[in-house]
C-alpha cells in the first residue's frame, strides 16, 4: 500500500471518528469548529496522494467545480429528500478517484448547509458524504467495477441505502437519542430507512440519465490535462 | 472614492467580520439592522442596479419562508393546518424568515464585496502568504462573472440553429436547456484548467513573487481598524451577555431587553454603517474642499 492509502485509512478511521467524538462534546457553536477540523483533516490525505508533486491550482480549481455542481444539484431541486448531490458526488469519486471524491463530498456538505442550515449534524453530514464519495471511488478503481450507467445506478443504490444513509442515522442516534437500546436503534434506522430510500431513487435516476455524459466530460478532461493519474485507487 | 480606497486588509477584515456576524446572529434585532445597513450602503454602492436585485429578493425571502413553514412542523404555537393535515406553526415561519434574511443579506453583502473587493486586491493580500492560493482565488472569484457570458454567448449560438433556451415546445426548452448546461460544464472545466496552467506557465505561483501594488498603510486605515474594533468589542459584550441568543425551537426565546441592549443595537449598527459613513464623509469633505477654491 502506498503512503497516501495508509494516511486515507488512518484519517478516515481513526482521526475523523475522535474529532466528531470530541466535537460533540463542545457546547454551542462547536459544530462549526468541528466542520473545520475535518475539512483540514480531509486535506492531509489529498495532498499526500500527489507524493512529492504538490497539486496544482487546476486540481484543486476541478474539486472546486465539482462542488459548486454538486451544491447546485441539492438546491436546484425543491423535492425534500430526493437530492441529486449524492450522484454527484460519487461521480467525481468514480473519475478522480477516492480522496477527490471524499473531498467534493465533505466540502458541498459543509457548503450546501449554508442554504439548508448548520447545525451539530453538520460534521456528520461532511463524513457521510464525503464516505459515500470514497467508497464510489474505491471501488470504481482499477476497473474493479465497469464504468456503466446501469452498474453505476445499482452501485448508488446500495450504497445509498447500506452506507450514506445509515452513516447520516448514526449522527441523529447519538445527537436524539438520551438513551441508546435495541428497540430506539431499530426504530431510528427503520424511520430513516425510507428517506434513504428516496435519496436512493434519485441517485438511480440521475445516475441513469446523467451519469455517462458527466463521466465522460470528466476522463475527458483527465486525460487532455493528464491529472490526478493515480489510478491505483486504493 | 471611500472604502474602496483603504487598505485591502483593512478591507477584509470588516468584511469577514460583517458576514461572519451576519451569519452568525440569528437574533432578530441584529439581523435586521445588518440587512438594512446591507440594503442601504449596496445602494450607495451599486445604484438603480442594486435596488433591483434587492427588491427581487425581498419576495424570494417571503417565498422561502413560507416553502420552509410548509414542511417543517417544529413549535409549539399552531397557527392553523394545510390541506394534508400538518401543522403550521408560528416558530417555524419565523424562523424561515430568518433563514432567508441571513441568505439574503449575505447575497447583498457580497454585492458590496464584489464591488469593493477588486481582484488585484485578492493577489495582494493573499500573494504574501501562498502564491498557489492566491492564484487559485484569482481564478474563482472570477469564475462566475465569466460563466454568464459564455452561457449567453452559447445560448446565442444556439439559437442561430433553433435550438436556444427559448425556442420549440416546453419538452424541446427543456431538452435545450439541458445541452446548454451541459456545454457549460465542459467550458468551464476546460477553460479553468486552462487559465491556472497558464497563469502557471507565467509564473504567477512561484515562491518570493511580488503582486503589484499601490497601497500603503496609513493613519486614516489605523483609525478605521481602532474604530472596527472599538464596535467589535461592543458586539463581544453583548455576546457574553446573551444579548444575542436566541432559540425558536420549541418556542421562542430571548433575553429581556434592557437599556443595556440598545448600546449593543447601536455599537452593531455603527459597525455595519462604518464604511458607508466613511464615504458620504469624504464626498462630504471633497466638495467642501472644492467650493473653498
Amino acid at each position: 500500500m502506498k503512503k497516501s492509502n495508509i494516511a486515507t485509512l488512518i484519517v478516515f478511521f481513526l482521526l475523523i471518528p475522535v474529532t466528531l467524538f470530541f466535537g460533540s462534546k463542545l457546547p454551542g457553536r462547536g459544530y462549526y469548529i468541528t466542520g473545520t477540523a475535518i475539512i483540514l483533516e480531509l486535506m492531509i490525505p489529498f495532498f499526500m496522494a500527489f507524493e512529492g508533486k504538490k497539486p496544482q491550482a487546476r486540481e484543486l480549481v476541478v474539486i472546486a467545480v465539482m462542488c459548486a455542481i454538486a451544491i447546485a444539484a441539492r438546491v436546484a431541486i425543491p423535492i425534500p429528500n430526493f437530492k441529486a448531490i449524492f450522484a454527484v458526488i460519487m461521480l467525481s469519486g468514480i473519475a478522480f478517484g477516492p480522496e477527490a471524491g471524499f473531498m467534493v463530498g465533505a466540502i458541498s456538505a459543509f457548503a450546501s448547509n449554508f442554504f439548508y442550515g448548520q447545525g451539530p449534524y453538520t460534521p456528520w453530514q461532511m463524513m457521510a458524504y464525503g464516505a459515500g464519495g470514497m467508497l464510489a471511488g474505491f471501488c470504481f478503481a482499477k476497473g474493479r467495477l465497469p464504468k456503466k450507467p446501469l452498474t453505476m445506478a445499482v452501485f448508488g443504490f446500495l450504497a445509498v441505502v447500506l452506507w450514506v444513509g445509515p452513516l447520516l442515522d448514526t449522527s441523529s442516534v447519538f445527537l436524539m437519542l438520551s438513551d441508546i437500546n435495541w428497540n430506539s436503534l431499530l426504530l431510528t434506522y427503520g424511520a430513516g430507512l425510507s428517506v434513504n430510500i428516496s435519496q436512493a431513487a434519485c441517485t438511480v435516476l440521475i445516475m441513469l440519465l446523467f451519469g455517462r455524459p458527466l463521466l465522460d466530460k470528466l476522463d475527458r478532461i483527465k486525460v487532455k490535462y493528464g491529472m490526478m493519474e493515480d489510478e491505483n485507487g486504493l | 472614492m471611500g472604502f474602496e480606497r483603504c487598505h485591502p486588509a483593512v478591507n477584509f477584515i470588516y468584511f469577514t467580520t460583517v458576514i461572519a456576524g451576519m451569519i452568525v446572529f440569528q437574533h432578530p434585532i441584529f439581523l435586521l439592522i445588518s440587512f438594512v445597513c446591507a440594503f442601504i450602503y449596496s445602494i450607495k454602492r451599486n445604484g438603480w442596479k442594486a435596488l433591483i436585485f434587492n427588491a427581487v429578493l425581498l419576495p424570494c425571502v417571503v417565498a422561502f419562508a413560507l416553502y420552509y413553514s410548509s414542511y417543517t412542523h417544529f413549535g409549539v404555537t399552531v397557527l392553523q393546518q394545510n390541506m394534508i393535515g400538518n401543522n403550521m406553526t408560528l416558530e417555524s415561519l419565523v424562523y424561515g424568515f430568518v433563514l432567508g434574511i441571513v441568505v439574503a443579506g449575505v447575497l447583498i453583502w457580497f454585492s458590496c464585496v464584489y464591488s469593493v473587493f477588486t481582484t488585484d486586491k485578492v493577489v495582494y493580500l493573499f500573494g504574501k502568504v501562498s502564491p498557489r492560493l492566491s492564484l487559485f482565488l484569482a481564478i474563482i472569484l472570477r469564475m462566475v462573472p465569466r460563466i454568464k457570458k459564455e452561457a449567453k454567448r452559447i445560448n446565442t449560438a444556439q439559437q442561430g440553429i433553433g435550438r436556444g433556451a427559448n425556442q420549440g415546445n416546453l419538452w424541446q426548452r427543456i431538452r435545450n436547456c439541458i445541452r446548454i448546461f451541459s456545454m457549460l460544464i465542459t467550458w468551464t472545466i476546460d477553460s479553468l484548467t486552462t487559465a491556472s496552467e497558464s497563469m502557471r506557465s507565467r509564473g504567477s505561483s512561484l515562491r518570493g513573487r511580488k503582486a503589484f501594488s499601490i497601497y500603503r498603510f496609513d493613519n486614516r486605515d489605523r483609525a478605521y481598524v481602532v474604530g472596527n474594533f472599538a464596535c467589535l468589542t461592543v458586539i463581544f459584550m453583548a455576546v457574553m451577555l446573551k444579548q444575542t441568543d436566541i432559540i425558536y425551537d420549541p418556542r421562542i426565546i430571548m433575553m429581556p431587553v434592557t437599556t443595556m441592549s440598545y448600546v449593543f443595537y447601536a455599537g452593531y449598527a455603527v459597525f455595519c454603517l462604518m464604511p458607508l459613513g466613511l464615504e458620504l464623509w469624504t464626498e462630504y469633505r471633497f466638495k467642501k474642499a472644492r467650493r473653498a477654491l
